[in-house]
């Protein structure tokens, strides 16, 4: 039985993988949490009556927690930060959702995203 | 055992034709040549914020036309309603990614704020290294 020298199957093997993965577009998908539906802000929560429990059950448990002051605020707020990522070698996009709480309730929000609608 | 330099071919390597050998050694070498790409290769989406152009907009008085101008188009958008007493404000996301193969990962995040059709603010953050970079 004849056996080619082994860097040369691997080799081989690489630049078949590498040219099928290329040649598809790169079929790479890279997913990074969950993305939160950002409809409930304006249509479930109410801004001075829902409570942290209500925006957990709504919105899913966030994947950081923190304090702001910002500028325009009197006093530091509680705020949760949600975070979602999905792309391809090709593009990539992201989105970013924080929600203030004063006390216990709901007080705020600020979402940015690049991905589609 | 094969040293750096003329390779010694092993018996079972030497009874393969020519031809196949050449083959392999190409397909080998192509292999080669694509991780080397790969790994000297930068990916990239969206483009740089120009946050430079910042200063030329007016809180107020710029309008969405003015920031088109300015910052060119945005890549995403968003809304902030930050306070019960503050009304909703629309949101303009610009953003840069920058992904060498090696592993890291640099970003670029510009946030601009329109009160109605108005220019209401801005925040950026960056880990891009760009060259003559400024923090004013």
């Amino acid at each position: 039985m004849r056996h080619k020298p082994r860097w040369t199957i691997v080799a081989c093997l690489a630049s078949w993988i590498l040219m099928s993965f290329l040649g598809s577009g790169c079929g790479i998908q890279m997913v990074a949490g969950s993305r939160p539906n950002i409809d409930v802000l304006e249509k479930s929560l109410r801004m001075g009556e829902s409570t942290a429990a209500d925006v957990s059950a709504a919105l899913g448990e966030p994947n950081g927690k923190g304090r702001a002051m910002l500028p325009i605020e009197s006093k530091p707020r509680t705020m949760w930060s949600y975070y979602y990522e999905e792309g391809t070698l090709e593009d990539d996009r992201r989105m970013f959702l924080f929600v203030y709480f004063d006390q216990d309730r709901f007080d705020g929000y600020m979402w940015f995203s690049s991905l589609p609608k | 055992m094969a040293s750096c330099g003329t390779p010694m071919l092993s018996p079972e390597w030497q009874a393969v034709s020519p031809r196949k050998r050449r083959g392999s050694k190409a397909c080998g070498l192509v292999g080669l040549s694509l991780v080397g790409l790969l790994a000297g290769c930068t990916i990239k989406f969206g483009s740089l914020p120009r946050t430079d152009h910042l200063d030329s907009l007016m809180v107020g008085v710029s309008n969405r036309a003015d920031v088109l101008l300015a910052l060119g188009e945005p890549r995403g958008n968003g809304v902030a309603r930050l306070t019960t007493e503050l009304a909703p404000r629309t949101i303009w996301f610009y953003e840069y990614f920058e992904s060498p193969f090696t592993g890291s990962i640099d970003l670029k995040i510009l946030v601009v704020f329109f009160d109605q059709d108005k220019y209401d603010g801005h925040f950026w953050f960056s880990s891009v290294q760009e060259p003559n970079y400024v923090i004013r």
